[in-house]
């Protein structure tokens, strides 16, 4: 694929290497691997408000909430839950 | 921002984790993981493994493994490593950043692009756990780079 997000192998000695590219999805992070000539609904979904691939589960979700988001919120959740136990 | 590995082992058990990498508990950094190597040691055999990536926000009980800085100039890992657990790490449900189904004579390994790494969130405990959910009880062996 065009601009991959990562490769991945697998050798084995009875069997010729699998080799794909991989890219992360925009919003969960999932990793997901791209069989080349595979059609696009195979590979995922497109984010467009960012402009980048996201997994089939992101995709069916239809909502855009990006990584970076999704990380902030698990800090802020965690940060919360901290401040809760040191306050009781 | 410093490069470091880190390797995971043990015999494998359906129910037990093989490997975690976390924040720690206090002053925890997001880790961006942009290598993994998984593979067996153990006899020659044809057991299927479905190994699974996944996020966890506790990292339950196991073995310390101290993440080893890849250049030596660098600072020692905040990160916590752990292997070969006896309390499984608290998952996060749905949150399977990769899923690998494997034979047992094959090695994967993946190697992220710049922007292609599994991140986690710099919240105390949290980071990623390595499990195989179907396999056979040989010895497995997980090895990540990631940097902090």
């Amino acid at each position: 694929m065009l601009r991959p997000g990562g490769y991945a192998i697998i050798t084995s000695p009875d069997a010729p290497a699998v080799e794909r590219d991989t890219f992360r999805c925009a919003h969960c992070g999932r990793v997901v691997f791209v069989r080349p000539g595979c059609s696009a609904a195979d590979a995922g979904g497109w984010c467009g408000l960012e402009g980048k691939p996201v997994c089939g589960p992101c995709a069916d979700l239809g909502s855009c909430t990006p990584l970076e988001e999704q990380l902030k919120r698990m800090e802020d959740r965690a940060r919360f839950r901290r401040q809760l136990a040191e306050a009781a | 921002m410093g490069n470091y590995a880190a390797d995971f082992q043990r015999t494998n058990d359906t129910t037990k984790t093989t490997g975690t990498i976390s924040a720690p508990g206090s002053s925890p950094r997001r880790l961006s993981i942009y290598e993994i190597i998984i593979g067996s040691e153990g006899a020659v055999a044809d057991n299927p493994f479905l190994w699974t990536i996944q996020r966890t926000t506790a990292a339950g009980t196991s073995t310390a493994v101290t993440p080893q800085a890849l250049d030596p100039a660098d600072a020692a890992c905040v990160a916590v490593g752990g292997e070969n657990h006896t309390v499984e790490p608290t998952y996060t449900a749905s949150a399977i950043l990769m899923n690998i189904a494997l034979n047992q004579r094959a090695t994967f390994r993946f190697c992220a692009a710049p922007g292609g790494e599994i991140v986690t969130p710099a919240s105390n405990n949290a980071g990623v756990g390595f499990k195989a959910g179907v396999g056979g009880a040989v010895l497995v062996t997980v090895q990540t780079h990631f940097q902090e």
